[in-house]
């Protein structure tokens, strides 16, 4: 790991790919893991507390505006190294159904909450220069689409455009990427990776299989790592091969 | 029911519809529009129904009656 002295921020913590990057990460440093649920959160802390200490940060990032008094609570009770964005919903619905407030919602969780986060800790008033390395987790449906799932795209797509501002005006300090994950066996792809016919399907697309949230925890940590300390601003796509394969049939 | 047909009609942005009318019939019915009916069900009636309830040819008076027993428990 390259983070300095601090603790690694990781929104999301709570289940899927982001308590699997809480639980890679706390291998080498200490943690703060944001969510909306305290004892879901508390379940995670503890796992990760065997290594290094983990505290709790429950926080509805829908609330933009409490964001800054929060961030630099945190701050003050210890500098923050890194930030992994990970918390992430997905809502499918029919166009006819998609409203202002239906686009609003994932951009507000994905890029409003991730940039005023990185904003706020890499202000010196509230993290001094604590700050090295952000990662957001975006999607393989932010350079492509997936039918009801246009809120969705929106996001995950500004969420890439945020990834290369936020490297170019953070720079030299903190580097700034994004992963982008294919379907991965979390909660939150639950219900349709229940479904049989999905699940095949899936199987059939990537290459590789369906992936793991230890996957993407993975990509993760080495974006955090001294090795990657001169990638900045790009996208690293995660997805057992999905995107790059064009089946015969 | 008047209320419950109006927010349906919508939400599925369908002209013609009443508590005869089965759900799969309707032309503009897929997943999606079950996941739309859903998100509906959950934001207007608190109502966290499983998209197999919507399946096997329901009514949309069995819905309404369903959701009306749902939201008093």
């Amino acid at each position: 790991m390259a983070q300095a002295a601090g603790s690694i921020l990781v929104t999301g913590a709570s289940s899927g790919i982001g308590a699997a990057v809480a639980l890679r990460l706390s291998e080498s440093s200490p943690l703060v893991l944001g969510g909306r649920d305290l004892p879901r959160l508390e379940r995670t802390a503890a796992q990760c507390r065997r290594s290094h200490p983990a505290r709790s940060w429950a926080y509805d990032l829908q609330d933009l505006a409490g964001l800054p008094e929060a961030v630099a609570a945190l701050a003050r009770e210890g500098p923050i190294s890194a930030f992994v964005h990970c918390a992430g919903s997905v809502n499918p619905l029919p166009l006819r159904n998609v409203t202002p407030d239906q686009l609003l919602e994932p951009l507000t969780l994905h890029v409003l909450a991730a940039a005023e986060i990185a904003r706020l800790l890499s202000l010196k008033r509230i993290n001094g220069s604590s700050l090295t390395s952000i990662v957001l987790i975006g999607s393989i449906w932010g350079p492509f689409a997936a039918k009801g799932h246009t809120a969705y795209v929106v996001s995950k797509a500004a969420l890439e455009g945020l990834t290369r501002g936020l490297a170019v005006d953070l720079a030299p300090r903190v580097t700034v990427n994004a992963v982008l994950p294919g379907a991965v066996d979390t909660p939150m792809a639950g219900r349709a990776l229940e479904d049989p016919q999905v699940r095949t399907r899936l199987e059939t697309d990537y290459p590789l299989g369906i992936g793991t949230p230890e996957a993407i925890a993975g990509a993760v940590a080495f974006l955090l790592s001294r090795d990657a300390g001169w990638i900045t601003g790009q996208s690293l796509t995660v997805d057992g091969g999905r995107t790059i394969h064009l089946p015969l049939k | 029911m008047d209320e419950f047909l109006n927010r349906l009609k919508e939400t599925l942005d369908v002209d013609e519809l009443g508590p005869d009318t089965v759900l799969e019939d309707l032309e503009e019915w897929d997943s999606l529009a079950a996941l739309s009916v859903i998100a509906l069900l959950s934001s207007q009636y608190r109502v966290n129904l499983p998209a197999a309830d919507l399946k096997g040819g329901k009514t949309v008076q069995a819905l309404f009656d369903g959701v009306m027993a749902r939201k008093g428990n």
